[in-house]
């Protein structure tokens, strides 16, 4: 059967589909028979208080780790690095939507020892920031379960997975060990992730994928995860390669702010954006966004996400020893 | 050669961070009783561990490698003078005896005996997934977290993530036959307008030459700043020229962006040739220490905060036998006067020198080379016979004398003194 799915025809790609949601099926079984966990006492502490917690932890991840690993891999599309996990022997790989992007894409999945392996990419998610890539090459894949990210509890242990800067040859995947901080859209641990880590699985202490990497804010503590149990409830939509979601109307200045400035200090503008137009340039220090003062990256955030696209607003500017007053009308975001 | 890599992104939630942060405080690395659950492993270590100082700034940490003074500590931000703080409290001015560049060590001697020495394991018994601390000179330890990847050589084709605050030229390096050669010129950058062009030879950066390997011209710019203006002395086919480039600011990167959300980076954060990669998140000025398993046993010296996800340390497995060397003089510390970033201090008015003065300074310099050139061997025989390899107390009777004789001679005593120093 493996042979037959993994042929790239159009029919045999219906049959492919069927029999993942076969295998969805009994992965579905397995969760409920999960066998008693023997997850240490200290796992369940606000923190590990003594040597032997640390130890006790330590054995249990290693543990776990012995069983994951192998089944990080790393997607390289053109020059973009992100990373994945394969989640059946038939080789679907999760990965995050602004990974794959969109269905029917070549991608090259990159397994944990180095070996490059052809991938296609099937369905995505943009609102949850969920895709699936399949694995197009026959071969015995070591592979990770799908757990469940519902009901999960505040403090609760979990290891990140991933590639981050991209696949890096001689370097296997990258581990990190945290706790989840909070659930609802999004999981968030402080298990530091970055850039190429995207799409990457975040396991629990059963050793079953929960969560996939998917965005990061600037506190080590804030690194969001896809909640897995939404790759379970749109499963087929995913696997028919449908793409759906995608980002409102945002409004769109044309900006980059200094990111080591205290204030609005401009160190970009885009040609032909917005802000371009409305002749802002860079090193101006913006003062005030629509009338309201704004002295960070976050306030202006803020007051932009209450815009939309065609809007029109004032800015208040230093310029040198100036102050000036431009009008400026918010645009959408090329894609 | 640097790779160019444009990351598959993760979606920066730059927005709505501050409340999240907020949240699971009990759960996290700052939790005091966390910390303190490693107290007992190193305790140890830190009776070792020393803070280092460097023009009176605290820059790194170091470790005791040898009870009559030897300290071992990062070299990247030292910069002379160098002191060494004790654990009781005790400071003492260091002298700079070794430095191996590649691997960022710098060996360090302190007038002190009876010390008490950080032993070196071996990082292979430490797998993926084990806690490992940074011990400090406090009670509890100053970061803590997991084996990421376990110790690997590094095939380093660039920096992982160059510094985003240093200065920027614009320019992509390969090693060739003839020397460091410029396969790219970014347009509109310092390099642009400096008239770099592509295939041509750099032959020293700032007066020193440089390596055939991209990474180390790398790792110089890595210490310069936007605004400053480097000297280059190039080869064009045939005529070699010297340019001045302004660098500048570099220009945004996602990657190093992202990096750079949370926490402080290390000036230096790549081309290590062997490194141990863990999640803890190390203060770059605590970077030098002593990195700890559960078992008490020192596997490595850490050396760069590197990224978001990532803190290195150089595996004790690829120390011990660099030790020897770095004790022998074979591996000396950079001139002072010759560091990049230093400004340059008072240069001789003319370098002109007629002909009875040149033959006088070859003699001079012909003598150092040699004096010199025998160094690693006295090192070693000291080193074999267990005897202390520097002699600072020696050392300083002898500069003292050769200070009065120059004040007799009038002669600046201070460059005598450093003249004898660099020499001997």
């Amino acid at each position: 059967m493996r042979t037959v799915i993994n042929r790239p025809s159009g029919i045999v790609r219906v049959l492919s589909i069927c029999l993942l949601a076969a295998c969805m099926a009994l992965h579905g079984r397995a969760w409920a028979d999960a066998p008693p966990k023997s997850i240490p006492k200290a796992f369940e502490k606000e923190a590990p208080e003594s040597l032997e917690d640390l130890r006790a932890i330590q054995g249990h991840v290693r543990n776990v780790l012995s069983r994951v690993t192998a089944s990080t891999v790393g997607v390289r599309m053109g020059p973009s690095f992100g990373s994945g996990v394969i989640i059946n022997k038939e080789g679907v790989v999760l990965t995050a939507g602004h990974v794959s992007g969109t269905a029917g894409r070549d991608v090259e999945i990159i397994l944990h020892d180095g070996t490059r392996l052809k991938g296609k990419t099937l369905g995505v998610d943009k609102d949850r920031d969920s895709g699936l890539i399949q694995i197009t090459e026959s071969g015995a894949w070591t592979y990770a379960d799908m757990g469940k990210s519902a009901g999960m509890k505040r403090g609760q242990w979990c290891v990140a997975i991933g590639h981050p800067g991209g696949f890096r040859p001689g370097r296997t995947p990258v581990v990190r060990l945290g706790r989840l901080l909070n659930s609802d859209k999004y999981l968030q641990t402080d298990c530091a992730i970055v850039g190429g880590d995207s799409g990457g699985p975040l396991f629990d202490m059963d050793g079953k994928v929960i969560g996939i990497h998917s965005r990061i804010s600037e506190p080590l503590t804030v690194n969001l995860h896809v909640p897995i149990d939404t790759y379970r409830d749109t499963w087929e939509k995913l696997v028919k390669g449908e793409v759906w979601g995608g980002p409102k109307a945002v409004a769109y200045m044309g900006i980059q702010l200094d990111p080591d400035a205290k204030n609005c200090r401009v160190a970009e503008v885009s040609p032909g954006s917005p802000a371009d137009k409305a002749a802002l340039k860079v090193d101006d220090v913006l003062l005030a966004f629509d009338g309201k003062k704004v002295a960070s990256i976050n306030e202006l955030g803020t007051l932009l996400r209450g815009k939309r696209p065609g809007n029109e607003v004032v800015l208040q500017v230093r310029r040198g020893a100036e102050t000036l007053m431009l009008r400026l009308v918010l645009g959408k975001r090329p894609v | 050669m640097y790779r160019h890599i444009c990351f598959a992104i993760l979606g920066l939630a730059v927005f709505f961070g501050d409340a999240l942060a907020q949240r699971g405080k009990n759960f996290l690395r700052d939790n005091p009783r966390f910390k303190s659950a490693f107290r007992q492993i190193v305790a140890k270590p830190a009776e070792g561990t020393v803070r280092v100082l460097a023009e009176g700034k605290e820059v790194a940490l170091g470790i005791v490698v040898a009870s009559d003074g030897w300290i071992l500590t990062k070299a990247h931000d030292l910069s002379q003078p160098i002191e060494c703080r004790l654990k009781d409290g005790r400071t003492f001015a260091a002298s700079w005896v070794g430095h191996h560049k590649d691997h960022d060590l710098a060996l360090l001697r302190i007038d002190a005996e009876g010390l008490p020495v950080v032993p070196l394991a071996d990082s292979k018994d430490t797998p993926v997934g084990n806690w490992v601390a940074c011990a400090g000179m406090g009670e509890h330890p100053v970061a803590f977290g997991v084996v990421s990847v376990a110790a690997r050589t590094v095939d380093s084709k660039g920096p992982a993530s160059a510094n985003p605050r240093a200065g920027y030229l614009g320019i992509a390096l390969e090693s060739s036959p003839d020397g460091l050669r410029i396969s790219q010129i970014i347009p509109k950058s310092a390099a642009d307008k400096a008239n770099l062009k592509v295939d041509d030879i750099i032959l020293t950066l700032e007066g020193r030459p440089v390596s055939r390997e991209p990474q180390e011209f790398i790792a110089r710019m890595q210490k310069t700043r936007p605004g400053q203006t480097v000297k280059l002395h190039i080869k064009r086919t045939d005529v070699e020229l010297d340019i001045q480039a302004k660098l500048e600011k570099r220009p945004f990167n996602r990657g190093d962006f992202q990096n750079a959300l949370g926490s402080d980076l290390s000036n230096r954060r790549s081309g290590y040739p062997v490194i141990l990669q863990f999640d803890g998140v190390l203060k770059p000025t605590d970077c030098g220490g002593p990195l700890v398993n559960l078992d008490g046993q020192v596997i490595g010296l850490t050396i760069s905060r590197a990224g978001r996800t990532e803190t290195y340390a150089i595996p004790a497995e690829t120390i011990k036998p660099l030790l020897a060397d770095l004790k022998s003089g074979k591996l000396p510390p950079p001139k002072e006067d010759a560091r990049p970033d230093r400004k340059s201090k008072a240069a001789p008015k003319s370098s002109k020198l007629d002909k009875d003065e040149r033959g006088a300074l070859d003699a001079l310099l012909s003598l150092m080379h040699r004096r010199l050139a025998l160094m690693p061997e006295v090192a070693r025989a000291k080193w074999n016979a267990g005897l202390p390899v520097a002699d600072p107390v020696r050392e300083r009777a002898f500069l003292d004398a050769i200070a009065s004789q120059a004040k007799d001679l009038r002669a600046d005593p201070e460059r005598a003194r450093r003249f004898f120093r660099d020499a001997a």
